[in-house]
C-alpha cells in the first residue's frame, strides 16, 4: 500500500535491490497509477544515473547502471503480434533487467519468469501494489 | 568488384568483403565473425570500416552490399538491413538480401543426406528450411522441433538419409530431437558465423541480376499467435 508518490518510488527501490541480471518486470496500471515512478525507483536502485522518462514514444529506452536497465513501454503497441515484432526477447538475453510499462498488452508473450507487478488506485487515491513475486 | 556482407541475424555476428580485379584471377575474401551476445552488432559499422581499411578499399568503391534477408532475431535483421542500406546510399552500391537460411545450409550442400539449419525462433520454435545437395525441399519454416522431425521423415520416404544440423542454434536443436531415430548430425563449424556463404549467394543473385528493392525489409517467418494456436490445436 503506498499513499504517495514517493513510497511508491520506495517500493520500486525495493523491488530494484532484488534484481538479478536477466529479470523481467512486468508493470500493470492505469493511467496514472505511478508506473513510470515505480521505474524511476527500480532505476535508482540500480544506481542509474541519467533521468528516467515514461518512452511511450520511443517504446525502449536504455540506461547505464549497475545493471543495464532496459525500459520498455508497450502504451503503443496494438497486439501481441506487434509485441513479438518488437523483438524484445534480444533483450532479456542481455545481463541486464528489462522492465515492461503497460505488459498487458503483450499478451501472453512475456517469459514464464516474469516478475508481475500491479498498481490499482485505492478509494482514497492511495495506490494498492501487488506482485507475483516476493519482492517487494 | 568490391562486396561486402554483413550477417547480423543471430548472436554470430560476421562480416565478409570480396575484392576482385577486374582482368584478373585473383580474389580475396576477408571475413570478421564474432560469437558472443547480440549486443556486439554495436561495434558492426566502425569493423566495417576497420575490414576496409585493413584491406586497402575506400568504403565508397562498394558495388554490391550483401545483408541477412531473414528469418532471425527481429532486432538483428533490422539493424543489419539499416546498415546494409546506410552503406548502399553512401557508395551507389546494389543492395541483395539473401535467406539466412539458405547462407547457413550453402557451405554444405556437397553433403549427401539432409541439410537442416535451425535458428531458435524462441517459444521453444525454430526458424528452419530443409536441403538436399543444395536445392532447398521446403519454404523457410517457424517450426517446433516435434514437427521439423515429422517434416523430416517424410521428405526422407522409405530411404534413411543422414540429417546434418546446421546453424548457430543446431546444438540445442539436437538436445530436442534428442529421442529421435533419424540419422542426426551435428555441423561444428556452425558457430563460425555465415557471411562469407551470404557473400558467395550474393555474388550468384548479383551474376543474375536479381535485387533487392531498395524499400524492402527483411522476412521475420513469424505467424501470429492466433496461427500458431490453431497450428497447436491440431
Amino acid at each position: 500500500m503506498c499513499a504517495t508518490p514517493s513510497q511508491t518510488f520506495q517500493a520500486g527501490e525495493r523491488i530494484g535491490r532484488s534484481l538479478a541480471p536477466g529479470d523481467v518486470v512486468a508493470i500493470t496500471g492505469p493511467l496514472g497509477a505511478g508506473k513510470t515512478v515505480l521505474v524511476k525507483g527500480i532505476a535508482a536502485s540500480l544506481s542509474v544515473t541519467d533521468p528516467v522518462t515514461s518512452p511511450t514514444f520511443t517504446l525502449i529506452a536504455e540506461y547505464d547502471g549497475r545493471l543495464p536497465l532496459f525500459h520498455v513501454d508497450l502504451y503503443r503497441i496494438g497486439s501481441s503480434l506487434e509485441f513479438d515484432l518488437l523483438g524484445l526477447d534480444d533483450y532479456y538475453d542481455e545481463d541486464g533487467v528489462t522492465v515492461i510499462e503497460w505488459s498487458d498488452r503483450a499478451g501472453s508473450s512475456l517469459p514464464e519468469r516474469t516478475i508481475s507487478v500491479t498498481i490499482e488506485i485505492g478509494q482514497e487515491g492511495n495506490r494498492v501494489l501487488s506482485c507475483s513475486h516476493d519482492v517487494i | 568488384m568490391i562486396a561486402l556482407s554483413i550477417d547480423t541475424a543471430t548472436e554470430v555476428a560476421s562480416i565478409a568483403l570480396y575484392l576482385s580485379k577486374t582482368g584478373s584471377r585473383r580474389e580475396e575474401t576477408v571475413t570478421w565473425s564474432r560469437d558472443g551476445r547480440l549486443r556486439h552488432v554495436e561495434q558492426l559499422m566502425p569493423t566495417v570500416s576497420w575490414l576496409c581499411a585493413s584491406a586497402e578499399v575506400a568504403p565508397a568503391d562498394i558495388e554490391l552490399v550483401v545483408c541477412s534477408g531473414g528469418p532471425g532475431s527481429f532486432t538483428g535483421l533490422r539493424i543489419g538491413v539499416a546498415t546494409a542500406k546506410g552503406v548502399v546510399a553512401a557508395s551507389n552500391a546494389h543492395l541483395i538480401a539473401v535467406s539466412t537460411l539458405d547462407a547457413l545450409a550453402e557451405p554444405y550442400a556437397p553433403f549427401h543426406g539432409l541439410v537442416v539449419p535451425v535458428i531458435d525462433a524462441r517459444k521453444r520454435r525454430y526458424y528452419s528450411a530443409v536441403y538436399r545437395r543444395g536445392e532447398k525441399l521446403t519454404r523457410d519454416l517457424d517450426i517446433a522441433p516435434g514437427d521439423l522431425e515429422e517434416q523430416l521423415r517424410q521428405l526422407q520416404g522409405r530411404k534413411s538419409e543422414p540429417v546434418y544440423l546446421a546453424g548457430p542454434h543446431a546444438a540445442a536443436a539436437l538436445a530436442a530431437l534428442e529421442n529421435s531415430d533419424l540419422s542426426l548430425h551435428f555441423l561444428s563449424g556452425s558457430r563460425s558465423g555465415a557471411a562469407a556463404a551470404q557473400l558467395r549467394l550474393g555474388l550468384d543473385a548479383y551474376a543474375r541480376g536479381e535485387f533487392t528493392a531498395e524499400d524492402a525489409g527483411p522476412t521475420y517467418v513469424r505467424g501470429s499467435d492466433a496461427e500458431m494456436a490453431v497450428r497447436r490445436s491440431k
